[in-house]
């Protein structure tokens, strides 16, 4: 990966997200992506400052429970759904 | 209006009908307009049979059921159902069976509703037309040339086509509301945090809520009841049980103060739309509502703030797929190789550009101009509605710029696409509620009128829903 990618580049991009594009596919993306960059860009238009950030929409936060462990059953029903298993692992190549 | 679901339980009761015949009346209109419309991704016929007997049962000993008991309806495919293939309308999930059972598809289960199937929906939930699921388009019941509309498409289809009195939905940007104005019938999403997100697929976990859909706004609001309330497994609810809505449906149209947003018919709108809504704006009048023109002022850049956040949020939920613990792996030598060509083959390319676009925004050296700014206009969007909502009880007005278009003509253009949740996205970004109402027809086909009013005060859109529907009947 380049370090002089320009941030827009669609190449660039989809490796950071971890998706393989086609050719056609990153040819169809360049072509529309400046003009849904431009779209995105008219927030510009307006004052609004980004400090503090929050992400609160009906002003609810930090609900937490206790920190109590309970039984569950969901484990193996969840281990079975991996495309590949031994025993109660789930299965990937090397990654080192 | 007659309520569909009051009659079909007085009928159950009575044991004019089981509800075995209600399941069979369901998969019988199935099967004479399915191949058409395809509203649905998977049908459980089997199981809803089963279910229906376990019903009868239950009637013919005399129990007291709840109201929903025996009502089949229809489950948009982003919501969890064990052992039911879900798939979020998504290739990376084509195969996927979830352990588990979203909440309110538990809830609705406890009250005895019957699922028939998973209805059609826009892959993971974006997308104004319900083209982009890997299982093809839902056509309209009213025209089968075009959109259903989106996300939502089968759930709205299904209702309006009559296989189901109701069905459940998901709203991140309009994806219940448009489909609902499409198809002609109501369609409703409550305020953010009203109804538990737990086993609904997340695309933008701050936008993303379950509603109803149905033929009667009375039928929305007993299903909306049946579904709303907090649930401890999901900690961005309203911590209140929601406060029922039943009432409110017989209150009237009187003294209600209505606000008619300006900046909601600069938008492109049709001009045919305009009037229907107009129209309805002045029967409301006439009814006994006092009507008040209002400014929102952030209306211009409230789609590219919705564009920005939503897939900001929808590149981190979508992070999950990849090929590893559950859904489509394709196999490869080396771990990087699998995520890359699991998320390449099994995404569409829609969810592969908001996937981009929300990397970008989320990027180093984007995020303060792009994500964290969209985050502060969105603050600014909220405090003016909740300003607005002081002056009005609800506002009215379009919640689409056009009735349903033909299909595959939006689909080149992604923008042209965008443009079509210009008039309702607004109520997600601000979390409040909104109904959406059959309000008329403009080239022949249905157009809804969208009723918003301030956080929690789902009582206001049933009010206001009930009473212009009972000016049309």
């Amino acid at each position: 990966m380049s370090t002089t990618a320009r941030p827009t580049d669609v190449l660039h991009l989809a490796e950071l997200a971890r998706l393989s594009l086609s050719a056609e596919e990153v040819s169809q993306f360049e072509k529309k992506f400046q003009d849904i960059l431009g779209f995105i860009a008219e927030i510009d238009k307006v004052s609004a400052s980004p400090h503090p950030l929050t992400t609160t929409v009906s002003g609810v936060s930090h609900r937490l429970r206790d920190d109590v462990a309970r039984p569950s059953t969901l484990a193996d029903n969840l281990i079975a759904l991996a495309p590949e298993r031994r025993d109660r692992h789930v299965r990937v190549p090397a990654v080192l | 209006m007659e309520s569909h679901i009051r009659e079909l339980a007085r009928q159950l009761r009575s044991r004019e009908r089981t509800a075995k015949s209600l399941v069979e009346d369901a998969f019988r209109r199935i099967d004479e307009r399915e191949e058409t419309i395809h509203a649905f991704i998977t049908l459980t016929k089997e199981s809803a049979l089963k279910r229906a007997a376990e019903i009868d049962t239950r009637f013919d000993r005399g129990e007291q059921l709840p109201l929903l008991a025996g009502i089949p309806y229809g489950l948009k495919d982003l919501l969890c159902t064990t052992g039911v293939r879900t798939t979020a309308g998504s290739k990376i999930l084509e195969s996927f069976i979830p352990p588990y059972d979203a909440h309110v598809v538990a809830r609705l289960r406890d009250q005895g509703a019957i699922i028939v199937g998973k209805t059609n929906q826009d892959e993971f939930a974006m997308g104004s037309s319900t083209e982009t699921s890997f299982v093809g388009p839902t056509r309209n019941p009213h025209d089968p040339s075009r959109v259903a509309g989106g996300t939502s498409g089968g759930s709205a289809a299904a209702v309006a086509a009559d296989m189901v009195p109701f069905a459940l939905g998901t709203d991140t940007g309009g994806s219940i509301r448009q489909p609902a104005s499409f198809c002609g019938v109501v369609g409703m999403k409550p305020t953010y945090g009203r109804v538990s997100r737990y086993g609904v697929i997340a695309y933008a976990s701050s936008f993303d809520q379950v509603g109803p859909l149905a033929r009667t706004v009375e039928d929305a609001a007993i299903v909306y009841e049946g579904i709303a309330g907090p649930d401890p497994k999901d900690s961005t609810m309203l911590p209140v049980s929601a406060p029922p809505v039943l009432p409110a449906l017989r209150e009237g149209m009187k003294g209600v103060r209505v606000g008619v947003p300006k900046e909601f018919f600069g938008q492109g709108i049709d001009p045919e739309v305009e009037t229907v809504i107009r129209n309805a704006i002045r029967d409301v009048e006439k009814a006994g509502a006092s009507i008040e023109e209002v400014s929102l002022s952030y209306s211009g850049v409230a789609l590219p703030t919705y564009y920005i956040l939503v897939c900001a949020e929808a590149s981190t939920n979508l992070a999950r797929y990849d090929g590893v613990r559950y859904g489509r792996r394709v196999p490869a030598p080396t771990i990087d190789e699998i995520y890359k060509r699991s998320r390449g083959e099994g995404f569409g390319t829609e969810v592969k550009r908001r996937i981009m676009l929300g990397t970008f925004t989320l990027s180093s050296g984007y995020a303060d101009k792009y994500y964290r700014k969209a985050a502060a206009v969105r603050q600014e969007i909220i405090r003016e509605y909740a300003d607005v909502f002081k002056q009005v009880d609800v506002l009215l007005g379009p919640v689409a710029p056009e009735v349903a278009f033909p299909l595959g003509s939006k689909t080149e253009d992604p923008l042209r696409m965008y443009m079509s949740d210009i008039l309702s996205i607004s109520a997600n970004v601000a979390g409040v509620p909104a109904i959406v109402v059959p309000s008329g027809t403009a080239h022949g086909l249905p157009v809804g009128l969208q009723i918003t009013a301030a956080q929690g005060r789902e009582d206001l859109c049933f009010r206001v829903g009930a009473a212009y529907e009972q000016l049309k009947t």
